[in-house]
């Protein structure tokens, strides 16, 4: 018990203004060791005599302001005598004043943010968590001001729909499925006013309106239109602009530093052999990307393509067939025949299901109408009139459903 | 009434019972005590006890030896020590006054049996790496307890370090693998499905099975390694999503019909990522996602944009060794 008194070096608290936070890295191994000689030496209980060296432990901790160490020498000390009152109580009391230390730093990590100081926001938060490691709300604030959003939240307004949504907020007709498969909808769902949808962020570059995407918009309604642009702009400043953060992970990261295009290229060709024109196609886009002009990359490109939806045609995937083809020159080997006949058993197979949807929109169910063009779409998406039927049939129900 | 607390009075004498009997034997004629609360347990070591065996019965997990060693400061465990084993977590998230954990990932990506390759890792050199590790004090985890500690629900080691890597080449199994297993290092393959074809150079799902059952993590990297950020120039916006979306379902389909896996970690192709790619995974159930930015991961960074650095033919021992970083000193720029 003599020894006890033996002063600890671990004043070293550098930081005096800060005193509360001058806790060193809990590493108790100095008076573990310590610790360790008085349980050797004492013969009789030394559970005793170590634990009255972690209680004085603690004391000089308390007194040096490193109250993280003093709380742990503690409960260490608790651990062995669980009922002594008066550590008990002590344990108390610092374990509130270090919570109470927390809370003014949360407290300051609010208020900096308030601010715009990311920097003080973040060092609070850090010691706030190192303080009170429980306070999940800091967690949660610390990870979502140092890290880039991938959703907005918005909040339906009265007469959007999922169309007017691709248009306003994405600016792009092809993101109706994004919103939808995003949201657990179906494009036939009515929106209701108040409703959150979560709409991943997507950058301008890859939004972008092909031809192709504009056949999926919604014809121009006559008048109509000068009503929902208005309502698009109210909407998209309603919108919060994207934080800066997120311009971080616009450029792929890591990507382009280093892409070594001889062992993709190698890696393709090996593919190519193995039958995995997929895997093709993905490594030599790579090489394209950072080497466009590559002779031997896009011939593999071209031949993986062509075998790829040959394959498609024969296992009878026909509308994945019929889209690999479309990536090639109809002159490329007999790409133009083979894509002419899969296309025709597509308008076949989906004719009748077309047939389908104009008697129920001859009997005026709006409703299954659309439901039923959808399918038609889905078995055949270049049917020579389902797309532009199925736009009016929405069209009407979207007026009806406006009132 | 009567019953009901006849029947409660039992029960506290039959409670009292068990812990008198339970005391008993804990302090009988060997004195062996151990005391626990519920942060700490607060033992005299006994013959036969390892770091393992006392991480086994305080923290239910072997692989948690380094927390007996690095709170009491020892190396070895030897019989009538006295040691403290935290039993919860005692510096989430790393963070200490002066500063806080990182934890550096390395990424390899292709391995080859002898040496000579440009691009490739020879074995030896691999074992060189890991044999680096060891004598430097640096503790390999496994993805999901790097995740936890992300998470904030766990510590990990001071020098904790994730192996990764991403090559569904047949040398994953017969050059890496029996160097870690050498080492008892875990670490996380990632899987690209397509390429698992038993055919020459390639992994069959057989020997993504056995690493799978031998400890090593198997992860998610698509199905056709796709650049998931990519639009092709004829794709519409739709075909576009279509085809990021497939990329991951479809792989996770074919892990869990053909390996009874469900991966939940993904490492992008060629390191690229954005938002939308995110929000994919996120809506897909993913747990988290690693880059090739090259920087170690403090615990605040986001599950998706986890870091990793890429080790390849030409990293030499010294190289290796400065991107160790495993603490962050807080400065002014921080």
């Amino acid at each position: 018990m003599k020894t006890l008194a033996k002063p600890l070096a671990t004043a070293l608290a550098l930081t005096l203004f800060l005193a509360v936070l001058a806790a060193p890295a809990p590493a108790p191994a100095a008076i573990l060791q310590d610790v360790q000689k008085i349980f050797e030496g004492e013969k009789k209980d030394p559970y005793a005599a170590v634990f009255a060296r972690f209680v004085e432990q603690a004391r000089l901790d308390e007194l040096s302001g490193n109250l993280l160490s003093a709380m742990e020498n503690l409960r260490i000390a608790l651990t062995i005598q669980r009922a002594d009152r008066a550590t008990l109580a002590k344990a108390r009391e610092i374990k509130a004043k270090i919570d109470a230390s927390a809370d003014t730093h949360f407290a300051a990590a609010k208020a900096a943010l308030d601010k715009g100081d990311a920097g003080a926001a973040k060092r609070e938060l850090l010691t706030t968590l190192r303080l009170n490691p429980d306070l999940t709300e800091a967690l949660d604030l610390l990870k979502k001001s140092l890290n880039p959003d991938v959703f907005t939240y918005h909040k339906v307004k009265e007469g959007e729909t999922i169309a007017s949504l691709a248009k306003s907020e994405y600016g792009n007709p092809g993101a109706e499925l994004l919103i939808t498969r995003m949201n657990g909808l179906t494009i036939a769902d009515k929106l209701t006013a108040g409703q959150t949808l979560r709409l991943p962020i997507v950058q301008p570059a890859l939004r972008q309106v092909l031809e192709r995407d504009l056949a999926f918009a919604a014809p121009e309604p006559g008048e109509k239109p000068k009503k929902e642009e208005k309502k698009a702009v109210e909407v998209a400043a309603a919108a919060p602009a994207p934080a800066p953060v997120q311009v971080n992970i616009a450029q792929p990261q890591g990507a382009t530093p280093a892409v070594d295009v001889a062992p993709l290229l190698s890696m393709a060709k090996l593919q190519f052999t193995n039958g995995l024109y997929e895997t093709v196609i993905s490594l030599t886009d790579e090489v394209l990307a950072a080497e466009p002009g590559n002779a031997e990359a896009s011939a593999l490109q071209q031949d993986a393509t062509y075998q790829l939806a040959s394959d498609l045609a024969k296992r009878g995937s026909n509308v994945q067939a019929a889209r690999t083809f479309m990536r090639l020159p109809k002159a490329y080997k007999d790409t133009g025949k083979q894509l002419d006949a899969v296309l025709s058993i597509l308008h076949k197979a989906a004719e009748p299901v077309y047939l389908e949807g104009v008697k129920f929109f001859i009997a005026e169910d709006l409703q299954k109408a659309v439901e039923t063009w959808e399918r038609a779409l889905q078995m055949d998406p270049w049917h020579p009139k389902a797309q532009g039927d199925l736009q009016k049939a929405r069209q009407l129900l979207e007026k009806i459903r406006g009132g | 009434m009567p019953a009901a607390s006849r029947a409660l009075a039992l029960l506290v004498l039959f409670c009292a019972a068990t812990l008198l009997s339970a005391c008993g034997t804990k302090t009988g004629a060997v004195r062996t005590y151990s005391r626990k609360s519920k942060t700490f347990a607060v033992i005299e070591t006994r013959a036969g006890d390892t770091a393992e065996t006392l991480a086994n019965r305080y923290l239910k997990d072997p692989g948690k030896a380094w927390v007996v060693t690095e709170y009491n400061g020892v190396t070895e465990i030897t019989p009538g020590q006295f040691l403290v084993v935290p039993l919860q977590p005692v510096h989430k998230g790393g963070l200490a006054e002066d500063g806080l954990q990182a934890v550096p990932i390395l990424a390899y990506s292709a391995f080859a049996k002898a040496p000579g390759s440009a691009t490739a890792l020879s074995q030896a050199a691999f074992d060189d790496q890991m044999r680096y590790l060891k004598d430097n004090g640096y503790t390999p985890v496994s993805i999901e307890a790097f995740y936890n500690f992300l998470e904030f629900s766990e510590d990990l080691p001071a020098k904790a370090v994730l192996i990764t890597i991403d090559d569904t080449g047949q040398n994953t199994y017969d050059v890496a693998f029996p160097v870690l297993r050498k080492y008892g290092f875990p670490a996380a393959v990632f899987v690209c499905t397509d390429l698992v074809t038993g055919k020459e150079g390639a992994l069959s799902w057989d020997k993504v099975k056995e690493m799978a059952a031998a400890g090593i993590s198997i992860q998610h990297q698509t199905k056709t390694l796709r650049n998931l950020t990519r639009r092709k120039a004829d794709e519409t916006f739709e075909d576009f999503v279509v085809a990021v979306d497939r990329e991951l379902t479809v792989a996770s389909l074919e892990f869990r019909e053909k390996a009874g896996l469900t991966p939940s970690f993904l490492a992008y192709p060629y390191g690229a990522t954005n938002e939308l790619v995110i929000a994919l995974l996120r809506k897909n159930g993913f747990r988290g996602a690693l880059t090739l930015s090259g920087q170690p991961n403090p615990f605040y960074t986001d599950n998706f944009l986890v870091s990793r650095k890429p080790v390849t033919a030409d990293t030499t021992l010294d190289a290796l060794g400065k991107s160790l970083t495993v603490f962050q000193k807080s400065g002014g720029a921080q």
